[in-house]
Formats: C-alpha cells, sequence, structure tokens
C-alpha cells in the first residue's frame, strides 16, 4: 500500500498549482480549469483519507459511514459539472458583451476615482 | 483461460497491436492537426488544404485498413462463436481490485469497429471537399480525427472503466464539433446544450460504474470487465437482482448519448454543426455509442437462457428492461411526429435520427441485442448517406428550409438517385432494401416480447413505422420533385462537386450491398436452411455468436409493416404530389392539420392550464386593483404617510444639521479622507480581488500557526 | 413527509416553467403568484416538519425552522421586487424557478447534520445565484459581475471543499461535531482556516468582501435584493452549522479569526460607504459592516457559556430578521427610484419624499433601522450583540462596532437628508401598487419589531440547548 502522506502531498501540489493558476491566468477559461484541479486535489484528498478511515475488514463488514469521504467525491464531481456548466453560460454571455474572457480586460465595475 | 464454459479467451499480439492502432492513428493524426492549427494561428497562416485534409482522410484510411485486417482475420482464423481476443494492462491495481485498459475483439466490437471506420472515411473524403475554403479547416479535421478515435476507443474497449474514458472523449470532442462555428452565437448555445445534456447522463454512468464496482467487491470479485461480468452473472456469483439497478444507472448514460426520450433535446440543436458532423454523429458515433453501450451490458437487464432465449427477468429487475423498450417506443413516436411537422431537412432527419434510435433502443430492451444491432448496421448505413445528400442540396441551394426547394431532380440526378436509395432504406421500402428487413426484426422482437403491453407497444411502432414513411417521402417530393420553389434569380442549383459525388455513391453502394446481403439471408433462409445458417442471414448469425435466437424471418409477419409503409407513401404522394383535392381538405382541414396543431402545442397542455388557471387568475388580480385603488390610494398614502413621513424627515433633517454634524464633522474629514484612500482598492479586476482573498487566507493561516500551542487545548 | 417543504419548491418550479413555457408573455402574473403561493406554502410545511426525525444525517430542530422561514419569506420579497424589476420581467418564470431552487438549498443547510447534505446545500444556494447575477445576457454590467461573482465562488468554493477534506483528515468523519484525531492538529488548523476563508467570502468579510460591491451595482436590483435578503441569510446559516455545530469543539481557536475578520469588516465597510455616491453601492459596503456585526455574533457564542450564548444567539436571530426587513425594504425602494430614473445616484434621491412620500418613508425608516435607532427593528439586534461580547470578554470588539455604527448615522443621514431636500422637478414617480403594498408592510413591521422579540428570544435558547 502507498502511505497516504504521498498522496496528501500530491493533493496539496495540485491545490497550489490550481491556486497559483487562479492567481496568475488572465483567461476566464483557464481559471475554471485551474478551479477545477483544485477540486480535484480535494477530491484526492478525500479519497486518500477514506483509505486509511475505513474498516481494515472490509468487504465482509461495512457500514455506510466508511464510505462517507467516497460518496462525497461523487457529490463533488456533480457540483463541479454544475458549475462548469454555469460558469461556461457566464463565459458565453460575457464574450457576447466584451467580445473577448480576458479578465483583465473586463473592469467596468470599480470605484470611481474622485 | 476459460471465462465461461464454452467462451474461451484468446491472446493474439497481432490482433491487438492492430485494434490499438486503429484507436491510435485517427487520435495521433488528430492531435497532429490541432497542433497544425496551433501554429496556423502563431503565425497567421494557413497550410494547404490539400496537406491538411490528405493527413485526415489518411488517419481514417490507416484504421480503415486495420479494421479490414482485423475483420477478416477475426472471423476466419477463430471460431467467433467461442472464441474472444481480448489484451488488458493493469493501470491501477490496489488490494481490492484492478483498473485495466483493454481491447476486446468480439462479433458486436468488430463489427461496428469496421462499420465506424468504413462510413468515416467516406464522411472524412466528402468533407475534404464539403469544407472547402473554410479559414479552419486544419481544425476541423484535427477535432473531426480526434472524435472518430475516440469513438474506435469506445467501441474496442474491453471494461466500463475503459468505456467511460473514452465515453467522456467524445464528449469533449463532439462539443468542439458541434460548436465549431463558435463566433455564432446559435452553434455555441447548441454546443454548450449538448455537453450539457450528455452530462447529466454522464453522471449516472458514472455512478452505475462505481455501483457495479462496489457490487463485484462485495462478492469477492471486483471487476469492470464485460465478459468477466458475464462470466459472473452466469455461474451465479452475482444476480441480476442484484445488478438491475447500476443497469438503470448505466441507462442513464445512454439516454443522455443516444438522445432517448427526455434528454433529446440536445440532438435536433446539434444540427449547428458542419453536415459532415451531423452526418457522422448521426451515423455511427455517438448517438450510437449509447445503443452500443446497451448491447454491452445487457446482462444487467435480460436474462440470457441457456439456449439462445433472451427474457425479461422477474420481479424488480423487470423495470429496467421494461423501461429501455418503453422509452425507446416513445422515442420512437415522438421523435416521428416532431419529424411530420419539421421543415427544414436537417432538422426532418435529425428528428427521424431520433425516432430510429429509439427503435433501436426498444429491441435492445426486449434482450433482442442482435436485433437492436442488425437496425443499427442499417440505420447507421442510410443515414450517413441521407445527411450527406442533404449537405448536397443545402450547399446547392443554400437554404435548409424544404420550402426553398423542389424540382431540383433536373440538376443534381446524383443526389436524386442517392437519396432515393437512402430514403427508401428509411422507409424500408418493402424486400428491396436493408431497413425493411431489420425494421421488420424490431418489430417482430417487440411483438413476441413479454413487456407489459407488449401489443400496445407493437401498434405505436406500426404507426410509427406508417408515419416514418410519410415524412420521407414528403422530404423527397418537396426536395427533388414539383416545381422549384427557390429564388431563380440568386439561386443556381449545380452538380455536386467530384468528391462529394464520390462519396455519395460509395455510400449508396454500400446500402445496396447491405440491402442485397439482408434480402439474401432473409428470403433465402426460408428456402434453404443452409443459408439461413450462414453468414448471409446477418441476422441469426449475429445471434448466434453472441448467444441470443429471435423468431425467424417469416413472410406474415410482414404484412403490417408492407401495410403501414405503402399507407404512409401513398398518402404523402397523394397530399404532396398528386395533390389530390380530398387529401388537401384532409391536410388543411382535417387530421394533418390539427395533429400538427396538438404537436406545436405541446400535446394540448396549454388549453387545460389556460382553462384552469385564467380565471382564478383573472379573480385574484381585479381583486388586487380593487385594493389598490381604495385601500392604498385612499387611506394609507393620503393621510397616514404623505403628512407622518414628512414630518419625520424634518425632524431627521434637524437631528442631522444641528446635533450628528458637530458631532461627526471633525471625526468626518479624517473618515472621508481614509475612505477616499481605502476605496483604491477596489480596482475592478478579479484577478486582483482573488490576491486579496489570497493575502487574507495568508494573513489567517499564519496568525494560527502562531497561535500553534495556544489553539485545540481540547483533547 | 419529511422532505415536504422541498418536495412543495421543486413540484413549484416545475408548475412555474409550465405556465411560463405555455402563457409566455402573459404568464407574469401567474408566475408571481405561483410563487408566492409555493413560498408561503413551504413555509407552512417546514413549521409541520419541525421535529421529524431522519437519520444522523439532519436534525429539524428550531434553526431548522427558522432559518428555512428566513429564507422562504425573504424570497418574497425577491418576488415582488422582481415584479417591478424591468430589467429580469422577460424571463421571469425562469427567474423563479432558480430562486426556489436557491430556497431548496437554504432548506438542505439548515437541515443537515452532516456536512456533505451541507455542502451540496450551500451549492445549490451559490449556482442559481451565479445565473440569477448574470441574468441580463445583453447587459454588460450584469455579465460582467456574474463573471466576477463566479470565478472568485468557484474559487472558494474550491477553498472550502479542500477545508472539508482537510476537516475529514482531522477527524476522521464528515459528520458534524467529531472530534480531533491524535496528531491531526495542523490537519485541524488547515481545515478551520481554509473553511473560514471560503464562508468569509460568502458572508462578504474584508478583505474578501470585492465582490459585493461590484456585484451590488452590476446585477439587477431584484437580484441585489436576493443577495442581500434571502441568499446571504442561507450563507450565515452555512457558517452557524460549520462553526456552532460542526466545529463546536473548537470555539477556542475560531474565535481569534472571526474577531480580526469582525474588526475588519465593521471599519473597511463604514468607512468606504462614506464616499460612496450610489446607493447601491452604499447599500453593499454597509451590507459589509453588517456581516461583521453578526460575525461579532459568532465570536461571542464560541467564546461564552451558555448564558453569553443565549445572548448572543438573540442577538443573532434579531439582526437577521431585522436585516431582511430593512434591507428588503431599502432595496425595494431604490428600485422604486431606478426603474423611474434609470441610476442609483444620489442626485436621484433629491426631494424623494416630495415626489413619492411612500418610497422615501420606506427608505428613511429602513435607514434608521440599519443605523440602530430604537425602536426600529435594527437597534435590537445590535443591542444584544455587543451586550453578549461584553458579556464574553470582547469589550474592545463592541467598542469597535459600537464606532462602526456612528460612523454609519453619517452616511444614512446624507440620503435623508438629500431626500428632504426640494426635488428639482415635481413630477411623480412612476409607482407600482405591489411594490407599495411590501413597502409598507416591511415598514411596519421594521416598527414593531419588538413585539416578536419575544418568540426569537424562545427560538435562540431552543437552538442554543439543541447545539451540542
Amino acid at each position: 500500500m502507498i502511505p497516504v502522506e504521498w498522496f496528501l502531498t500530491l493533493s496539496v501540489v495540485m491545490f497550489v498549482g490550481g491556486l497559483f493558476g487562479v492567481l496568475t491566468q488572465k483567461n476566464a477559461m483557464r481559471i475554471l480549469i485551474s478551479v477545477e484541479i483544485m477540486l480535484n486535489a480535494a477530491n484526492l484528498a478525500f479519497m486518500a483519507f477514506n483509505g486509511v478511515f475505513y474498516n481494515a475488514d472490509f468487504p465482509n463488514s461495512f457500514s455506510a459511514s466508511d464510505f462517507e469521504g467516497w460518496v462525497f467525491v461523487f457529490i463533488i464531481i456533480g457540483v463541479a459539472a454544475a458549475e462548469a456548466a454555469i460558469g461556461l453560460a457566464i463565459f458565453l454571455s460575457v464574450y457576447r458583451n466584451f467580445g473577448e474572457i480576458q479578465i483583465t480586460n473586463i473592469f467596468t465595475l470599480k470605484e470611481q476615482e474622485v | 483461460m476459460v471465462v465461461e464454459e464454452g467462451i474461451q479467451v484468446i491472446e493474439d499480439k497481432f490482433l491487438i497491436n492492430s485494434a490499438i492502432l486503429v484507436i491510435l492513428i485517427p487520435f495521433l493524426t488528430g492531435i497532429f492537426l490541432l497542433f497544425l492549427r496551433g501554429l496556423e494561428i502563431r503565425n497567421k497562416t494557413k497550410f494547404s488544404e490539400r496537406l491538411t485534409g490528405s493527413i485526415g482522410v489518411a488517419g481514417l484510411l490507416g484504421s480503415l485498413i486495420n479494421a479490414t485486417i482485423i475483420i477478416f482475420t477475426y472471423f476466419n482464423k477463430y471460431d467467433a462463436k467461442t472464441q474472444r481476443v481480448i489484451g488488458d494492462t493493469p493501470f491501477v491495481s490496489s488490494a481490492h481490485g484492478t483498473f485495466k485498459w483493454g481491447i476486446s475483439l468480439d462479433p458486436l466490437s468488430v463489427i461496428m469497429m469496421f462499420l465506424l471506420a468504413f462510413i468515416a472515411s467516406v464522411i472524412h473524403f466528402y468533407a475534404t471537399e464539403y469544407m472547402h475554403g473554410d479559414t479552419a479547416y486544419t481544425r476541423f479535421f484535427g477535432t473531426l480525427n480526434f472524435f472518430t478515435g475516440a469513438m474506435f476507443g469506445f467501441v474496442l474497449a474491453s471494461n466500463l472503466f475503459m468505456a467511460f474514458v473514452f465515453w467522456e472523449l467524445l464528449g469533449v470532442s463532439s462539443y468542439m464539433l458541434i460548436g465549431y462555428y463558435w463566433p455564432k452565437a446559435s452553434a455555441a448555445s447548441a454546443a454548450k446544450k449538448a455537453f450539457l445534456y450528455n452530462k447529466i447522463g454522464d453522471v449516472s454512468f458514472l455512478v452505475g460504474i462505481a455501483y457495479i464496482w462496489q457490487i463485484t467487491l462485495k462478492a469477492h470479485h471486483p471487476t469492470l470487465d464485460y465478459h468477466e461480468l458475464t462470466n459472473l452473472i452466469s455461474n451465479g456469483t452475482i444476480s441480476i437482482n442484484q445488478l438491475w439497478f447500476p443497469g438503470l444507472l448505466l441507462f442513464g448514460g445512454a439516454i443522455g448519448k443516444s438522445a432517448q426520450l427526455p434528454l433529446f433535446g440536445w440532438l435536433p440543436e446539434a444540427m449547428e454543426g458542419p453536415t459532415p458532423v451531423s452526418a457522422l454523429l448521426h451515423s455511427s458515433t455517438m448517438v450510437k455509442a449509447g445503443l452500443f453501450l446497451l448491447s454491452r451490458i445487457y446482462f444487467t437487464f435480460v436474462t440470457v437462457g441457456g439456449h439462445y432465449e433472451a427474457f425479461i427477468p422477474e420481479g424488480d429487475a423487470a423495470l429496467t428492461a421494461t423501461l429501455i423498450t418503453w422509452l425507446g417506443v416513445l422515442t420512437a413516436l415522438c421523435g416521428a411526429l416532431i419529424a411530420l411537422t419539421a421543415t427544414d431537412i436537417k432538422k426532418v432527419l435529425a428528428f427521424s435520427t431520433i425516432s430510429q434510435l429509439g427503435y433501436i433502443g426498444m429491441a435492445m430492451g426486449t434482450g433482442q441485442i442482435h436485433v437492436g444491432f442488425y437496425h443499427l448496421v442499417s440505420h447507421a448505413t442510410f443515414k450517413s448517406l441521407l445527411f450527406l445528400c442533404a449537405g448536397a442540396v443545402i450547399h446547392s441551394v443554400h437554404s435548409q428550409e424544404m420550402k426553398d426547394m423542389g424540382g431540383l431532380k433536373k440538376y443534381m440526378p446524383y443526389t436524386y438517385w442517392t437519396m432515393l436509395i437512402g430514403l427508401l432504406g428509411l422507409v424500408g421500402f418493402p424486400f428491396i432494401t436493408n431497413g425493411f428487413y431489420s425494421k421488420d426484426a424490431l418489430l417482430v422482437a417487440i411483438k413476441n416480447s413479454d413487456i407489459p403491453l407488449a401489443g400496445l407497444a407493437f401498434t405505436i411502432a406500426l404507426i410509427t413505422a406508417g408515419i416514418t414513411a410519410f415524412y420521407s417521402s414528403k422530404l423527397f417530393i418537396l426536395t427533388f420533385l414539383g416545381t422549384p420553389r427557390y429564388d431563380k434569380d440568386h439561386v443556381h442549383p449545380h452538380k455536386t462537386g467530384i468528391r462529394m459525388r464520390i462519396a455519395l455513391i460509395i455510400l449508396a453502394i454500400a446500402v445496396v450491398i447491405e440491402s442485397v446481403w439482408w434480402a439474401v439471408g432473409s428470403i433465402g433462409g426460408l428456402a434453404s436452411e443452409k443459408i439461413n445458417k450462414s453468414f448471409w442471414n446477418f441476422e441469426y448469425r449475429l445471434g448466434d455468436l453472441i448467444g441470443i435466437h429471435g423468431a425467424p424471418f417469416a413472410l406474415i409477419d410482414t404484412i403490417p409493416s408492407i401495410l403501414a409503409v405503402i399507407l404512409g407513401i401513398s398518402l404523402a404522394f397523394g397530399m404532396y404530389f398528386y395533390q389530390i383535392p380530398f387529401l388537401i381538405s384532409l391536410k388543411e382541414g382535417g387530421f394533418i392539420i390539427k395533429l400538427e396543431n396538438i404537436i406545436a402545442n405541446r400535446f394540448g397542455f396549454d388549453k387545460l392550464i389556460y382553462v384552469l388557471a385564467m380565471g382564478p387568475g383573472m379573480w385574484v388580480g381585479s381583486k388586487f386593483r380593487r385594493f389598490d385603488e381604495e385601500v392604498i390610494d385612499g387611506f394609507i398614502i393620503n393621510t397616514v404617510i404623505k403628512d407622518g413621513s414628512l414630518k419625520l424627515a424634518d425632524y431627521s433633517n434637524k437631528l442631522d444639521q444641528d446635533g450628528i454634524d458637530g458631532v461627526v464633522n471633525g471625526l468626518g474629514d479624517i473618515t472621508s479622507e481614509l475612505g477616499y484612500n481605502l476605496r483604491k482598492v477596489q480596482t475592478g479586476q478579479t484577478s486582483q480581488y482573488a490576491r486579496w482573498m489570497m493575502f487574507g487566507l495568508a494573513l489567517l493561516l499564519s496568525i494560527m500557526t502562531l497561535l500553534y500551542f495556544q489553539t485545540f487545548t481540547i483533547k | 413527509m419529511t422532505w415536504l417543504p422541498v418536495s412543495v419548491l421543486f413540484l413549484g418550479i416545475i408548475l412555474i416553467l409550465v405556465v411560463d413555457l405555455i402563457f409566455r408573455e402573459k404568464a407574469k402574473v401567474y408566475t408571481v403568484i405561483l410563487s408566492v403561493l409555493t413560498l408561503s406554502f413551504s413555509s407552512l410545511m417546514v413549521i409541520q416538519t419541525k421535529g421529524t426525525n431522519a437519520g444522523s444525517m439532519f436534525f429539524f430542530g428550531d434553526f431548522y425552522v427558522f432559518f428555512s422561514i428566513v429564507g422562504l419569506l425573504s424570497s418574497i420579497i425577491v418576488v415582488f421586487s422582481a415584479w417591478k424589476d424591468y430589467s429580469v420581467e422577460l424571463d421571469l418564470g425562469v427567474f423563479f424557478s432558480l430562486l426556489l431552487l436557491a430556497n431548496a438549498g437554504g432548506i438542505l443547510i439548515a437541515a443537515s447534520r452532516n456536512f456533505i447534505p451541507l455542502y451540496l446545500g450551500y451549492e445549490l444556494v451559490s449556482i442559481p445565484t451565479y445565473a440569477m447575477i448574470a441574468f441580463k445576457k445583453k447587459n454588460r454590467s450584469s455579465a460582467e459581475s456574474g463573471l466576477k461573482i463566479f470565478l472568485l465562488g468557484a474559487l472558494s468554493s474550491a477553498i472550502i471543499i479542500y477545508g472539508l477534506a482537510m476537516y475529514y483528515g482531522a477527524t476522521g468523519t464528515l459528520q458534524m461535531g467529531g472530534d480531533i484525531i491524535n496528531h491531526s492538529k495542523t490537519l485541524a488548523i488547515a481545515a478551520l482556516v481554509l473553511i473560514t476563508v471560503g464562508s468569509s467570502f460568502k458572508i462578504g468579510l474584508v478583505p474578501f468582501h470585492y465582490w459585493i460591491a461590484d456585484v451590488y451595482s452590476g446585477a439587477s436590483v431584484s437580484v441585489v435584493n436576493f443577495l442581500s435578503a434571502s441568499s446571504k441569510k442561507m450563507a450565515f446559516a452555512f457558517v452557524f452549522q460549520i462553526f456552532f455545530v460542526g466545529m463546536s469543539s473548537w470555539h477556542n481557536s475560531y474565535t481569534y479569526l472571526f474577531a480580526i475578520l469582525a474588526t475588519f469588516s465593521v471599519i473597511v465597510g463604514n468607512i468606504v460607504a462614506v464616499v460612496q455616491d450610489r446607493l447601491l453601492r452604499i447599500i453593499a459596503y454597509s451590507t459589509i459592516a453588517q456581516a461583521g456585526y453578526i460575525v461579532m455574533g459568532i465570536v461571542a457564542y464560541g467564546e461564552g457559556n451558555t448564558f453569553t450564548k443565549e445572548l448572543a444567539m438573540k442577538g443573532i436571530l434579531f439582526h437577521i430578521t431585522a436585516h431582511v426587513l430593512m434591507k428588503g425594504a431599502a432595496i425595494a425602494a431604490i428600485l422604486v427610484v431606478i426603474s423611474s430614473t434609470k441610476s442609483d445616484h444620489i442626485n436621484n434621491f433629491r426631494g424623494l419624499f416630495h415626489t413619492s412620500p411612500i418610497t422615501a418613508s420606506a427608505l428613511a425608516i429602513a435607514f434608521f433601522s440599519l443605523m440602530g435607532i430604537p425602536p426600529a427593528a435594527g437597534f435590537y439586534g445590535k443591542f444584544f450583540l455587543f451586550l453578549s461580547l461584553v458579556e464574553a470578554g470582547y469589550e474592545w470588539l463592541a467598542l469597535i462596532g459600537i464606532i462602526g455604527s456612528a460612523i454609519s448615522i453619517y452616511y444614512y443621514g446624507k440620503v435623508i437628508r438629500i431626500m428632504v431636500d426640494q426635488p428639482e422637478s415635481k413630477e411623480k414617480l412612476n409607482s407600482f401598487t405591489p411594490i407599495n403594498v411590501l413597502l409598507v408592510v416591511l415598514t411596519i413591521l421594521t416598527l414593531l419589531f419588538g413585539i416578536f422579540t419575544q418568540d426569537l428570544a424562545i427560538i435562540a435558547e431552543n437552538i442554543v440547548a439543541q447545539n451540542p
């Protein structure tokens, strides 16, 4: 068995990488992709932790709470799909209005200098 | 290794490597072309169409050659009935089972692969001319190859895990293809819609896979392989009573991809893609993926007995099969009815695809997988031909509306004849077309099945066959016969180009070959038992190979469908071609117009709800108005608010000027100054906001780290 | 039976969509009626289902009843203001179905005792909200505010999920109230900080507040009403569930964080509001400040004994109820002005008392309430919150809150003074009866808030007793 720390390390690397992407990328689509990477980092962490917590006697006896982490992963996947759907729709409407989705060029809403 | 009694798993490096090449060649050429497209964008140039088009077609031809080698080797060298060629590579191993990449060569996958390679090659060839002059020619072929590669991967996969991976790739690449003309808003939204509808199914599919994994894990045989699952069922380790629910979830995925009843909305809109894409999407890829999946997982919803019988299980487990069948029946009917009212030539074909997919799903639901597959093959061939023909027509008159066509027979003889062949197949014209035999097998399958209300389902399917004949004939008459209705000053119908013509002819020949093949098998099978058992009888032979048998072909069974087809065709010709006054009056005053109204009004929901909701709504509205006039205007506004509030406001004004201003003024200056400075961070830059958030995160994190030893002292 | 409120909402969604499809242009009134009926009926069902048992994942106690009903009833305010709002009225049915969907999420949040349904409810609130904000497809600022909240919201939701993963690692369970396993203190700290950051974004604490001002000034006014009156309450329910139930045994760690965040929020929110000249931006910054006040309640709750907890919970409930009333009224009043003059600049409010007395007085009373002047609703909440802070030993935080309130008098008073001035033109504003009815009702409730405090206090005590 691979120790859980390895998974966690990979997960943290993914999370920080995704975060870095969110902070540095200029294209909204790329930011969305970076967020998806962050979500997958969380998924990986859930999987790894559940591997630690589940009943060692697994196939023979288990209860629903042994799968909490894995169940959550499915829910996160579903939510991520819904989020991506809304995101694509919003990007489309931004594209229609601004002709681009470079977020650095979209800043009509801000404080006016007085 | 013997997987199942009588079924032998063979390892054949040569065949497996060829199969891997079938998947990889289109994939790699696709990725290479997309890479070239990247170069084009960067250097603002365009590679010659001859080069990129050739790479695209060559990728598919490579697959076709390999597929031909495989199909001949497999059927000649091995006994397809008892021998399967499987090559697996472990991907993720764990204490509780293994995920594998694997290729499975068995009758279904090999035939499907060959069909796909053939049709896709022809369509690619057609597209080299059709897309001529398009600015993103390279991108088109890149994505098209990628898409076909994904479908190959799905077809050849030996387990659900790998199938899911390619299933998702199909979804992504279809998104790119449908949204090919993405600057057009309708194309972008059509692509989005297709993606989302498919995504709904995908989630269901994924959960279904996890469910199956859990069930097999409990049974101490964790696996997702089709063959091993069949094996587990047949030796009784797991029973269908455990599998019907995950089967239903997997079917949920198929609903999305194959445009079955609630999720069919995306398919007509997918017409926004270029015509070759529609042809590919509708014939052998994408929409067939869901049905092909059903044929791979049939053990979750039907029981296959020892002696070539597939029957619907008893108890709860019957639900999945019943649902698949009935959704199929209703999809077939709805698709046909909507096709009746559509006026756009591509839309008619799209809805007819939905209808035919419903047919196939219906047959699969009854457990007659081979019958469904039989019609799938026929449909793939004639529908790809029909779409390419429609593309040629649109290319020629620059309109998709049938009211702008008519009389094109004179100008486009090749398209006329090829389209006629395709339409005859779609209609199922008695005895001379492939569609006739496969549709007849479907009808027999549903009639003999033991799903609830099979008689009603059979009747609906029969009516659908009549409607199909009607709208197909209508399409044909309005497009090619009669008098021209297009704008003669601007539109000059021209012959289709040479490459497009060749593609049409190849596919038409394929339809004809299939028709002959089916006819010899079915009619000849009546006469000679030898022919009946040989490869000529495709249906029987296929059923034999995968272990299911249906009722044999019988002339007496064909009578209802012949009658329905002839009725449909003659009605259409009477109405649109000969314009018989009686039928016209029927169309204008009577049945058809009523039917059209019903469909246009969403099957009569409108009126009912109008009556139910209108009355109470009006009543509440009138009461509201009276309340407004008498109570609000009269009393509250004039008496209470106006006088009272003005006094209150005066008071607050005084308070502000005398009391607060004095106190705050000194502080106020400082506050304002601070406020002006603080608001400068609100720059409107989203990424800057995100950075501020991360600043907050870092701040809180460092505070907590500093307080490390003081926190969480409890336990 | 247990999920009747949610079932009612889903039924309502289907009906509204069908009616909208069928009647098209004429469907407006029907969808409004249907939405109001659905929301009221669902609230009734919430009361009916109180105390039912649905396994360990859910708990249908007073917290569930209070927050579900606050969400549902405040959505009625949104329905009325959307009816008037010219910018969303074309697709009203879709808009309302999104609203009802978000409410289903709110109910899920309020009922959860496990992080899985809690998170699901959170996303069920957030995702329709993104869609509602970007609802005006052809409007630049609507699209831009949608983009901003979506990107930042997705980021914050990813952070929360990662925090939940860390929580799972630290406690070994996703059930709320888990104890920390040995040697997982670091994971617990990561979980705490990440979840705090993610939820602070949703309730708009400084420095996670940037989206608020931009979105409030970019989206349709009725959406702003939803964000401020309804969705914000659901977000608070989420935060309370996490910190009062989920991390109830970690309280000596999270109070530090929230004390800092509350200080920032109250100061920055109030000070930046001073220099604003657009009403919606004033409302936005005051929302940030108000969130700071409520978070002070979390600090007091986490730090104190049962008596302090009860005080803090009373303050929280009073303030949240009052906030619905006063923000609902204020934004509906602003909506009336915007729909006549097409701008929320402060100059458009000049002389409002003469041109539209109902609107102006409702706005004025809402502002008095926001300042915290008795007997308006806003007073009670602030009073109890500051009281509980003093009880919990956080006098300095109470002082900051009072200073913030003092600053707020300045910018609210500025608006009231402008409304009393002589108007530039004597033209009457277009008035719209349902909005007027709404304003009158909300204003009366604001003024008579003292009557309800008794019942709310009992609910608060029950909640404290039911929390672990």
